[in-house]
This record gives C-alpha cells, sequence and structure tokens, in this order.
C-alpha cells in the first residue's frame, strides 16, 4: 500500500504540553479511522496534516511532501474542522463560491463546484438561502463536508465529521465516504463514535497520550494486542448455572447477566486458566450452549484494551 | 442486575449563604480577569504610581528633617526650589494641620487623576469577563439554573469589577496614604490627612461604583467582545475629543465624556482651586510656579461644573441599567 | 432529497483549477462584502454612518467655518477614521481565529501571505466605500450649514482618506495579529505613539502618523486658518506613510505566515 501520509519520530508540544510524543506511521488510501480519547493528540495530529500547525521535531509528509505553507500540498487535501463554526453571517452557496474561488476556481467554476458539492452532501436545496447561523448543528455539519470537497481533493481529513447528525445523516455521510473512497479518495476520519468508525474504516490509527499505541486493520490490532479474550459472551439455556460454576473454580471477575435473552457476559479473571478448564466446566455444568462470542471485538473493546 | 452501584445521592453538607453564591459569582469573575497577564502588569502598573507618590510624600517629610540630604539635592536643582521648600517648611511646622491637609489633598487629586486612565484601560479588559461572555455562551441559562437571582448575578459582576478597580485604583492610592505617612517623620501626618483620606473614599469609590455599573451595561450590549470593548473605547475616546470639540461648538456636549464628569465631581471634593490658593499664600513660589496655567483653567478649577456632571453621570448610569434589564434575561 | 437520488461524482474535471492572487481576492471579495451587507446589519450601519453627521448638523450653527472643521479634523479624521480602522483591520484575522473559521481558509491551496493580503486589500475597499459615504454626508452637512467653499475641499479629504485608510489598516492588521486584545493594544500605541512620542520635540515624533496626516492636512487653506499647523515637509509626511504602510504590512504578513493561529484557546472567547 503506497503512503499518503508518513509520519518520522513527530513530536509537537504546546510550551510544557505534549501533543504528539514521537510518533511514527504510515497512512495509506482508503479509509482510515483515527481513535483515541480527549487529549489523545488526534486534533493536533489532523492539523499538522493540513498545514496549520509544524511539528516541533520530526517530519510529517502528505504525498511526499511537507504540508505547511503548501498550497501544492493543500490542494490535493481537503479539510473538515471538529467545531461547527462556520461563517455564519453567509449562505452555503455563498461561502462555498468564495471558498471555491480562494481555492482557484473561477468565479462560473466556482458556482458550479459548489452547487455539485451541496448535492454531494444532500443538502436540501431549500435550505440553501439561509444563512448558516440560523442551521442546525447537523446540517453546518454537511455544509463543513460539502466545503471539504469543493477542490476535489485526494485526500479528506475529517475531524468528527459525524458530530451532529441525526441517524440517518450518519448513514448517508458513511456513504458518502464509501463513495468517495470507491472513486480513489483517501479518507482520514477522527471519531468518537466507534461502532460507526468500525462499520466505515478497515485501517485505523490508535493514539492515546501523544503515541500510537496500535495500527492496522482491526484484526491485526487485536491479535497484536493480547491473545487471550478478557470477555466473553455466551448464551445458554441456563446462563446462572454457568455463572455459578465458574465462579465456584475462581474463575471470573464478574459476570453480567442480560435480562431476557439468556446472554450471560463473562469478566475473566486469568484467561490462560480459564481456557485450560472452560471445556470441561462447560461439560460438568450440563448447560446447552446455543452461542459464544468474544467480548473484546468490537473497536472500543479492543481500543480500550490497547490503552490500558 | 447491574455491577455497578448507582444509588442517588442527596447532597446532605450545609448550604452557604446567598452572599456566598454572590461572591462566588465575583470570585470566578476575578480569576479570570486575573488569569490575563496584561491585567496583571497594569494592576503592576497602578501601583508603581502608588510608589511615586509613596516617594513623593516621603522626600516632603525628609524636608522637616534639618539635616536631610534632600535638602543638599535642591541646592543642586537650583535656588527656586529650594525657596519653595523652604517655604514648603515652614508652612508645615507653623500650621501643620492646614499644610498637610493641603499637601495631601493636592497630591491625590493629581495622582487619582493620572491613574484613573489605568482603570479606564482595566474596566476595557474586565468588561468582556462580565456580561459579555455570558451572553455568547449562555452561561446565564446556567446561573439561573442554581439558586441565584437576576439580581443576584449582577451584583457577583459588579463585584468583579469594583474588586479589580480597587486594585487599579483604589488601593493604590490608600497604600501611597498608608505607607507615604508611615514613612512621614511625624505621626501626626496620619490624623492632620485624614480629610484627604476621606475625599479619596468619597471620589475614588463613587468613581468606581460609577465605572462598575457602565461597565455592566456595555458588556451587556453585546455577545461579541469586540463590541463591547469597541464601545467602550469609544465611549471614552469620543467624550474626551468632546470637551475641547464643545468649547468650539455646544458647552453642553461635554457632558457626554465621563471622564471630564468624573473629573468635575473630583475638583469639587478635593477643592482643588481653594486648596492651591491656600498653598500660594503660604508658599509665596508656588504661585510663581503656576503661572503658566491658564485663566481658563484656572477658572475650571474654580467651578467645576458638578450639577452638569453629575446629571451626565446619573444618565450613563441609566441608560446602562436600561440595557442590563433588556439584555439580561436568564429565563 | 432521498437516499436514490443518484449522488454526483467527486471528479468532473477539476483541471479549471488555477490557484492565484486574483482569484483568491475574487473570493475573499465576495466573502467580505457579502457578509458586511446582511440585511440585519444594514440599519446599524446606517445608523453608524449618520450619527456623526447628524450631530454635526445639531451643533454647528450655520456658517461657522470653524466649528465645521473642528468636527471634521478633530474628530472624525484624527479619531473616528483611526478607530473604526482599529476595529475593523484588527478583525480582520483575530475573528476568524476567534470564532474558529481560519482553518476553512489556511488549509486551503493558497500561500498564507497571499490569503493575508487578500483580506487586507478586500477590507480596505469596505472601509473606504463605508468612509468615503459618511464624509461625503459630513460634507453635505457642511453644505446644509452654509459653510464656505466645502465642497470644493471633498476631493482632497477624499483622497487624505484614501490614504489613511491603508496607513491605520497596515498598523490595525498588526495589532490583531500580535493579541487578541487588539483594541486595548490600539489604544495604548495611541497614548504612547501618537499622543506621547508625537509630541516630542526632535525627529522622534516622525514616528507618530497623526502628525504626517495633520502635515498633509495643513496644506489645504481652511485648515491652515484653523490649526496651527506646519504644511512644511509634505513629501516627508508621504514618505513616511507610505514606509509606515509597508513595515506594518510585512510585519502583518511575516507574523501570519510564521505564526500558528490555533483556535482551541480562543474559540468563544
Amino acid at each position: 500500500m503506497k503512503s499518503v501520509i508518513e509520519a518520522k519520530e513527530l513530536s509537537r508540544w504546546y510550551g510544557i504540553v505534549m501533543g504528539l510524543n514521537h510518533v511514527s506511521f504510515d497512512i495509506g488510501g482508503g479509509l482510515t479511522g483515527l481513535v483515541g480519547p480527549n487529549g489523545a493528540g488526534k486534533s493536533t495530529l489532523i492539523q499538522i496534516i493540513t498545514g496549520q500547525i509544524q511539528p516541533s521535531s520530526g517530519s510529517l509528509t502528505v504525498f511526499g511532501e511537507r504540508p505547511w505553507n503548501n498550497p501544492s500540498v493543500l490542494r490535493r487535501i481537503g479539510y473538515c474542522p471538529e467545531s461547527t463554526a462556520v461563517a455564519r453571517d453567509l449562505r452555503p452557496f455563498e461561502w462555498l463560491r468564495g471558498l471555491g474561488m480562494i481555492s482557484g476556481w473561477s468565479s462560473k467554476d466556482s458556482a458550479a463546484s459548489a452547487e455539485r458539492v451541496l448535492e454531494m452532501v444532500r443538502l436540501p436545496r431549500v435550505h440553501w438561502n439561509k444563512r448558516l447561523a440560523q442551521y442546525s448543528k447537523g446540517m453546518r455539519q454537511r455544509v463543513k463536508l460539502a466545503q471539504a470537497l469543493l477542490h476535489e481533493p485526494e485526500l479528506l481529513v475529517l475531524d468528527e465529521p459525524l458530530n451532529g447528525l441525526d441517524p440517518m445523516g450518519r448513514q448517508e455521510m458513511g456513504r458518502l465516504f464509501k463513495d468517495l473512497c470507491s472513486q480513489g479518495v483517501s479518507i482520514v476520519i477522527s471519531s468518537h463514535i466507534l461502532e460507526e468508525l468500525e462499520s466505515l474504516c478497515k485501517w485505523f490509527l490508535m493514539l492515546n497520550w501523544g503515541r500510537v499505541v496500535a495500527s492496522g486493520t482491526r484484526d491485526a490490532i487485536q491479535s497484536g494486542s493480547r491473545r487471550w479474550d478478557e470477555q466473553l459472551l455466551v448464551r445458554c439455556d441456563r446462563p446462572e448455572r454457568l455463572a455459578r460454576c465458574l465462579f465456584d473454580e475462581e474463575l471470573l471477575r464478574g459476570f453480567y447477566l442480560e435480562p431476557g435473552n439468556g446472554a450471560v457476559s463473562f469478566h475473566i479473571k486469568e484467561p490462560e486458566e480459564f481456557y485450560e478448564n472452560w471445556l470441561n466446566i462447560l461439560e460438568r455444568s450440563g448447560v446447552t450452549v446455543y452461542e459464544i462470542r468474544s467480548g473484546t471485538r468490537s473497536l472500543s473493546s479492543i481500543f480500550a484494551k490497547v490503552t490500558e | 442486575m447491574s455491577q455497578i452501584d448507582v444509588h442517588y445521592r442527596h447532597y446532605d453538607g450545609g448550604y452557604r449563604g446567598i452572599w456566598m453564591r454572590r461572591c462566588t459569582i465575583a470570585s470566578a469573575g476575578l480569576r479570570s480577569c486575573l488569569g490575563n497577564r496584561w491585567m496583571r502588569y497594569l494592576i503592576a502598573l497602578s501601583w508603581s504610581g502608588a510608589l511615586a507618590m509613596v516617594g513623593v510624600i516621603f522626600l516632603l517629610g525628609q524636608l522637616l528633617i534639618e539635616d536631610s540630604i534632600v535638602f543638599t539635592w535642591l541646592e543642586e536643582l537650583g535656588p527656586q526650589l529650594q525657596n519653595f521648600a523652604g517655604a514648603l517648611v515652614t508652612w508645615l511646622i507653623e500650621h501643620p494641620e492646614i499644610s498637610v491637609r493641603t499637601t495631601y489633598n493636592l497630591l491625590f487629586y493629581f495622582f487619582s487623576t493620572m491613574i484613573s486612565g489605568l482603570s479606564f484601560i482595566a474596566v476595557a479588559m474586565v468588561i468582556p469577563h462580565l456580561i459579555t461572555r455570558d451572553l455568547s455562551s449562555n452561561a446565564i441559562v446556567i446561573y439561573a439554573s442554581k439558586a441565584v437571582g437576576r439580581l443576584d448575578y449582577l451584583l457577583g459582576k459588579l463585584g468583579t469589577v469594583l474588586v479589580v478597580l480597587c486594585l487599579t485604583w483604589f488601593l493604590p492610592l490608600i497604600a501611597a496614604w498608608f505607607f507615604g505617612n508611615l514613612l512621614a517623620p511625624d505621626w501626626g501626618f496620619f490624623w492632620h490627612s485624614r480629610t484627604a483620606l476621606l475625599k479619596v473614599f468619597l471620589y475614588v469609590g463613587g468613581s468606581i461604583l460609577f465605572l462598575g455599573l457602565v461597565s455592566l451595561g456595555v458588556s451587556a450590549v453585546s455577545s461579541k467582545e469586540k463590541t463591547c470593548v469597541g464601545l467602550w473605547l469609544f465611549i471614552w475616546l469620543f467624550g474626551n475629543a468632546l470637551v475641547p470639540l464643545s468649547m468650539a461648538t455646544k458647552p453642553w456636549l461635554k457632558f457626554f465624556s465621563f471622564s471630564y464628569n468624573l473629573d468635575q465631581v473630583a475638583l469639587s471634593v478635593f477643592r482643588l482651586n481653594s486648596e492651591l490658593e491656600l498653598a500660594q499664600a503660604n508658599v509665596p513660589v508656588l504661585g510663581r510656579m503656576l503661572r503658566g496655567i491658564s485663566s481658563r483653567t484656572e477658572e475650571a478649577w474654580a467651578n467645576p461644573e458638578i450639577q452638569g456632571a453629575l446629571i451626565g453621570l446619573s444618565i450613563m448610569i441609566l441608560i446602562s441599567a436600561w440595557i442590563v434589564w433588556i439584555k439580561v434575561k436568564p429565563e | 432529497m432521498n437516499d436514490e437520488t443518484p449522488r454526483p461524482a467527486m471528479h468532473n474535471g477539476g483541471s479549471g483549477m488555477r490557484p492565484g492572487f486574483n482569484r483568491l481576492l475574487g473570493g475573499v471579495w465576495l466573502m467580505t462584502w457579502r457578509s458586511e451587507l446582511i440585511p440585519r446589519r444594514v440599519p446599524l450601519l446606517i445608523l453608524i454612518i449618520c450619527a456623526l453627521p447628524g450631530l454635526v448638523y445639531a451643533t454647528v450653527n450655520p456658517g461657522d467655518t470653524r466649528q465645521f472643521y473642528k468636527w471634521l479634523i478633530d474628530m472624525y479624521f484624527l479619531l473616528i477614521l483611526p478607530l473604526y480602522c482599529l476595529m475593523q483591520f484588527g478583525a480582520m484575522i483575530r475573528d476568524e481565529v476567534q470564532e474558529g473559521t481560519l482553518g476553512f481558509l489556511i488549509s486551503r491551496p493558497a500561500k498564507r501571505w497571499s490569503i493575508f493580503l487578500s483580506k487586507y486589500v478586500c477590507r480596505i475597499l469596505m472601509v473606504e466605500i463605508i468612509a468615503g459615504v459618511n464624509l461625503v454626508l459630513l460634507f453635505a452637512v457642511g453644505w446644509l450649514r452654509d459653510i464656505q467653499g466645502v465642497i470644493a475641499v471633498l476631493p482632497a479629504f477624499l483622497a487624505i482618506q484614501v490614504i489613511a485608510v491603508p496607513v491605520w489598516g497596515a498598523i490595525s492588521s498588526l495589532f490583531g495579529l500580535i493579541h487578541k486584545k487588539y483594541l486595548v493594544l490600539g489604544i495604548v500605541y495611541g497614548f504612547v505613539v501618537e499622543f506621547g512620542i508625537g509630541r516630542i520635540p526632535g525627529n522622534i515624533n516622525t514616528l507618530s502618523l497623526i502628525r504626517q496626516f495633520k502635515t498633509i492636512l495643513a496644506q489645504l487653506k481652511p485648515v491652515r486658518e484653523f490649526f496651527e499647523w506646519s504644511a512644511e515637509g509634505m513629501g516627508i509626511a508621504l514618505l513616511v506613510l507610505a514606509c509606515a504602510t509597508v513595515v506594518y504590512l510585512a510585519a502583518g504578513v511575516i507574523l501570519f505566515v510564521l505564526k500558528e493561529y490555533t483556535t482551541s484557546d480562543e474559540v468563544g472567547k
């Protein structure tokens, strides 16, 4: 996979506060999810990628060049910031037309481009004549996304693009990102909504305390993080009995009985010991098992694991 | 069956009174203001003014000591200053009560009007921390959801601006009075300067109250900091520019200037003209030194336009109160 | 628009994109005038423009030339115009930083210096138009108040204003880049440099821009009549103003290019 973004020993400090601490990674094409808690360094990284701030040390290149004050790279990047701030006094069409001209479109082409991207993000035409100050958070999010698409970038950097969108809107945006990806656009998305990120992205970059804690596909991250699952979800005919048996053997930290569907979620004390005895105990308990599922397969649980 | 204990617990500690809540609002605003290093520099600048005043009072006190080094300096600086010092010393020794009072009145008038400019700048820096930011962030709604009413909120905010103005204006003067007298050769200076101190309380206290009330109104004008600060600076500078213009056009224009109005109040409180006349009568050389002052200024000192000034200030407070009333609506 | 509606393709031939200063200027101008002249703001703008002429009309006696020029020069030229420039140009970049919209501009394929200069040029145009209307209204009041020869000097005053706005704009935009409290910074500058250093005898007072404007204004006969300003050194005054514009503007450009303006510590303040 050819790298779109490449960071080597990248650090960024804000006075004595650390934003990024000697991180090295490659981001290739396709959809990449940027995951991390607040203060992990996601926004700092995004600001460096989009040329808004410079690294304190190390380097970051996008398409092989440094993005700071470099129009030839910025021409290929579309950026949608996290904050809901927009040019409040303008109408979306006016704003996008102006930004299009700043990007290098002629007035006419800019108008056409603005119209095209507003349709892409499915902002109903009926709202095009309202000022952005009157827009809801979700509508602003669409306009922000539209401005990122305006100059037909090859790389889209989206900081929390799903914030404020209703479930329908999230689905629509998800489809749009996949469409764009299929057209060859690389997308980096930072989001707190890990379930949605999980359904969108194949690649992930996980940050915590300014460091990259894991990167790669979900499966690769999970296999690299730990061999045994510490959570197990079992659906059976007598979940209480199974739980009691495991508890008596002192193999559990705790468990959670899901009311109504016969499922029990186990928090395992010593995974190695647990899985050695698991089949014997299951046999001894005499319960009929319908389903066994890893409890740590979700992105959020993987993230929780790698940031432990 | 939940693994987590989620029992909701009511607060069972003691409750603080309404004044404590007002103080909390004031102190939150104050912390926010003092977090700005430029504000801290401004306060330091005001206090350096106070230090200068302490220095002047100290030098004045040194004149009463016969073998003081100050006399040697004055000899070097020229005969006029030497004469001035000689006459002043005679007056201080013969009529200490009157001379100390007069000298302090004059000093306090000049120092308090001199450092008032710093307080006007301080107000410009405080204004965004009062109501403006609460309007833009909708924090008023949060205040309203607590057990504080509109009046409590405003009193808290007024507290913020009053404390800042005390730090830049009132306290430096009080400190100057205290430390100046502490360094004086005679404890009697404390007693003799009591009326000057009272006048500081009256003038500076009244002024900071006025500035506090007006700044609340200005900060409630808009949720944009730029608009509020710009408006304050405009009111201040436009008013100042109107004073000389009023001489050429309409005299009432000058009452649009709050700094002119406050100056008129200061002239009335400190009775600058009568104090200067008294000083000139006892220290004749002072009269010669003040000969450069125009007759128009002397006339202005003699007859401060207190009535017009008070009306002007009152109108400004009313406008401010009206703005606050219509803009600060937590509901 | 439902989900079945075909979505436009991303690439429909971006070959028409040719980043350049002219297009950048066009885009910034479009956004500047559209956001300035929104219906909600127009009444306030009219009020601001008409307030001073109204006050002048109310306070100047018919035929009293001195009163009129006192208002025009002392109040308008030497106070209101610099203050208006301070507010407008100081906010030029700072407002974008505080509102969190600067990222949209600086992540565009344009050099930072060109973004700054285009915003500066557009702001000059906007301020010149508004201040021009204000000045014409002031002269209209003068004409209504029977001020002798007032219309004859209008072009000269307009020309001086055309020079004044870029100078005050350059220094104000620099203040806006230096600190978020650019208004206070501007006032402190005014007191220290314009009213302080400007009154010190010797060469140092050349630093005062107001002093240069006084020299230029003193070329006009009615001004010489009522103000005791020296008309000598017109060339130097113009040179100083030109140099000041270039120096302050260059400082602003350098600052904008080198400094990182992140919104995190300013948004909402």
